[in-house]
């Protein structure tokens, strides 16, 4: 059987189409499809974190450009698979301690630890040294009705309440 | 009553001294606040002096978005743009096509210009390069390593290094004009 040079032609491009769609079939990547998170879903990661950009705004609360970004990345983390441990940390590593909203523990932000530790213990420290003060020394021993007036003001003092007598 | 408060006389009050644990307390209730508060003052004062425009660029090495490491002390001997910039932030977009044509214009003639991307998502970054077709070396300012020490106060802003490491101008908010970065350009270019 003799092949004209059509015919082969005609195959030789039908090989090389269906290499091209072969190669491009295997080539792609199966993509997380985050439109199948639900908004919930991505908020419940946002409410722990907060926006790097505003001060004392959670991310679930944030309507700034840069917030949408973020939650649009954390519905793709979670349609990757991730979960939420992977996705604060990868927040973390992109944007430091601020987006937990604590100040990172390190030089003068220590102080921000540590000073509300230390006025506890002090105040109550304080607290436990006066109330134990009270309760060690008692109520005064009143003064007997009987007893004769000591000094000059309680002297005018019972003249002048006799007069009311 | 009255009458009879007018003629009493001032009652004798007579306090004892305060207790040690007392004193102790009373100087820790001033002191701690106090020391807090003169932290405080001089973390401001700090603090202000972290806008360095002017002085030694302070150290910058980062991975460009397609895996290549910069390193300022490498650029010795070349003027340096830093800019700093976000896929969010409008302004930014003002000067973007400014930026990469000049850049095109002075590649290869002793000017480098660098970007970083300060608080930002990767895919949102990667669009804004490819939407602007910016080749020059751009990668993310992971936990705004960078941006803290040169202390910026927002994006845009851009620094300009002279060829022997020295900040010599920052510009906040975007570049407007070709006319203005060439300006600015003129004083970091090698001699």
């Amino acid at each position: 059987m003799q092949i004209r040079p059509s015919q082969f032609l005609r195959v030789l491009l039908f090989a090389f189409l269906f290499l091209i769609a072969a190669g491009a079939a295997l080539a792609q990547t199966p993509t997380p499809d985050a439109s199948a998170i639900s908004a919930d879903q991505v908020n419940a990661v946002a409410r722990g974190l907060w926006c790097p950009l505003c001060s004392g705004v959670r991310l679930d609360a944030c309507e700034l450009k840069a917030c949408d970004q973020m939650k649009e990345m954390i519905a793709l983390k979670l349609a990757a698979g991730a979960s939420e441990e992977e996705i604060r940390t990868y927040f973390l590593d992109q944007y430091g301690p601020q987006v937990f909203g604590e100040p990172p523990r390190e030089g003068f932000n220590w102080l921000a630890w540590i000073l509300p530790v230390l006025g506890l213990l002090g105040g109550g420290l304080f607290l436990w040294s006066r109330s134990r003060r009270m309760f060690q020394t008692g109520p005064e021993p009143a003064l007997a009705q009987d007893d004769p007036p000591t000094d000059d003001y309680s002297q005018k003092l019972e003249q002048e309440l006799s007069r009311y007598d | 009553m009255t009458e009879m408060t007018d003629t009493l006389p001032d009652a004798p009050v007579e306090t004892a001294p305060p207790s040690r644990s007392v004193l102790f307390w009373r100087a820790v209730i001033v002191l701690v606040p106090l020391i807090f508060v003169v932290f405080l003052a001089l973390r401001l004062s700090t603090a202000k002096t972290e806008h360095r425009a002017e002085g030694m660029a302070p150290a910058l090495r980062f991975t460009t978005f397609d895996g290549q490491t910069i390193n300022l002390g490498d650029l010795r001997g070349q003027g340096v743009l830093v800019n700093f910039w976000a896929s969010w932030c409008d302004p930014c977009r003002e000067e973007a096509v400014l930026l990469e044509h000049t850049w095109r214009r002075e590649k290869g003639k002793g000017i480098v210009f660098l970007g970083l991307d300060y608080l930002d998502q990767e895919p949102a970054a990667k669009d804004y390069l490819a939407g602007y077709d910016i080749t020059y070396p751009n990668g993310p300012d992971l936990r705004s390593r960078v941006a803290r020490r040169y202390g910026i106060t927002g994006v845009p802003e851009t620094f300009l290094i002279d060829p022997a490491g020295k900040i010599v101008d920052v510009i906040v908010g975007p570049i407007t004009s070709q006319a203005q970065i060439d300006t600015y350009l003129e004083k970091i270019r090698p001699k």
